[in-house]
């Protein structure tokens, strides 16, 4: 351990960080697929949230940088996690403002991945969920 | 020296804060440890139980830390499956898990999988009931033996008996189609398993299999010990919910979620 508590306690932090994201990748049949490097904070406007198995799934309409509205789709915890979790299949509404952050497709898809406990702020209210759970 | 001190002292602090929340809810057990309770009765399995901590695994397989022993017959058929998880994962829209088509994940899949499953003793059978895909499974425990040529099954034909404190259940007829595991592990419809499971105390049981299937693996083999445990009424694993994976849902994910994320807009 470094003599440099400020350097201690910041790589103490990033290996905290790794423990708890690699495990919720790891159970995720997906997980290949996105970039867990990059978290990424997406805002837009929820267009539907299909509460359905293998995975919810939350769509948001966001404006790039151009300002031209795109469809974003972000894949979450099963129903049945998500349950565990407290959440319903009102989470989220038609019309609602949403910002989510998320783990990006590697292909540079329009698509997301939010496993276990992303930060969730729905309406300017944290809806961050606080238990995790093994998803498949 | 003082500063080595209050360095010393920020990063014990930092790291209880961090950790000790940390590490219940990743097993998925914060809040429901039940308190230490009266003795139990080592023949009685009932109750719901969740594998703790994930199912872990080695090179190949979830079920061992140890590299398995295939034949040449196994190994191609290993080779032949890509899954979506594990140290082989491939991106899911190219590879061909039985799963992707929302076939049942089958007995050694299910067991090995962290989803709690309810166990409901009989006079002449155990019953044994899975929140994934919300199947059940009988083990005879009338004294009768597993047939010896059985037809195929996905969740087997499981027969046990009472060692002193272990449940051993033998168990034939697995459908070779599907998987062992999430990773894609292999088995032929020679496979014959056997089953120990041992109730630790209230609160604890474990599970280990012998696996013998002479033409996927050159000689038995033990898996890891699986740990469980018991989900107490009220907690968030304490009733068993409704899993099931449908082609109709499975098929919307695919086009809408799993392909896109790869780029493949025509599979």
């Amino acid at each position: 351990m470094s003599q440099n508590p400020r350097f201690s306690v910041l790589l103490l932090m990033m290996v905290a960080l790794i423990m708890l994201a690699v495990p919720l990748f790891a159970h995720h049949g997906t997980g290949v697929a996105y970039d867990s490097k990059k978290p990424t904070v997406v805002k837009g406007i929820v267009t539907d949230f299909a509460w359905r198995n293998p995975h919810a799934q939350l769509f948001l309409d966001v404006k790039d940088e151009s300002g031209n509205t795109q469809q974003y789709a972000v894949e979450m915890n099963s129903p049945g996690v998500m349950t565990r979790q407290g959440w319903t299949k009102r989470q989220f509404k038609a019309g609602d403002e949403v910002s989510i952050t998320v783990y990006p497709a590697k292909s540079g898809a329009p698509v997301g991945s939010c496993i276990g406990t992303c930060k969730v702020l729905i309406n300017g209210k944290d809806a961050t969920p606080t238990i995790a759970v093994e998803d498949r | 020296m003082r500063n080595r001190i209050i360095g010393a002292i920020t990063v014990s602090l930092l790291a209880t804060i961090i950790f000790v929340p940390a590490a219940p809810a990743q097993r998925g057990q914060r809040g429901n440890n039940p308190p230490a309770g009266p003795p139990h009765d080592p023949h009685d399995l009932s109750g719901i139980w969740l594998q703790r901590g994930g199912a872990g695994g080695g090179p190949m397989s979830e079920w061992s830390k140890e590299p398995l022993p295939f034949t040449p017959a196994g190994l191609a058929k290993f080779n032949a499956n890509k899954p979506g998880k594990g140290p082989r994962a491939v991106v899911p829209a190219k590879g061909n898990d039985p799963l992707s088509d929302a076939n049942v994940p089958g007995l050694l899949r299910t067991l090995v999988y962290a989803r709690p499953f309810q166990i409901i003793p009989l006079a002449d059978k155990i019953v044994q009931i899975f929140e994934w895909d919300r199947i059940w499974r009988e083990i005879w425990i009338d004294g009768r033996k597993v047939p010896e040529d059985p037809d195929p099954r996905f969740y087997g034909y499981s027969a046990g008996r009472w060692e002193g404190d272990t449940l051993i259940v033998d168990t034939v007829g697995l459908d070779p189609r599907l998987w062992m595991d999430e990773w894609g592990t292999p088995f032929s419809d020679d496979l014959r398993v056997e089953e120990r499971w041992r109730r630790l105390d209230r609160d604890n049981m474990e599970l280990t299999l012998t696996i013998t299937d002479p033409k996927t693996f050159t000689r038995p083999w033990v898996t890891d010990t699986k740990r469980f445990r018991l989900q107490p009424k009220g907690s968030p694993n304490g009733e068993l919910l409704e899993v099931i994976f449908t082609p109709m849902d499975e098929k919307d994910f695919n086009q809408k979620i799993r392909d896109v994320s790869n780029g493949v807009t025509n599979k």
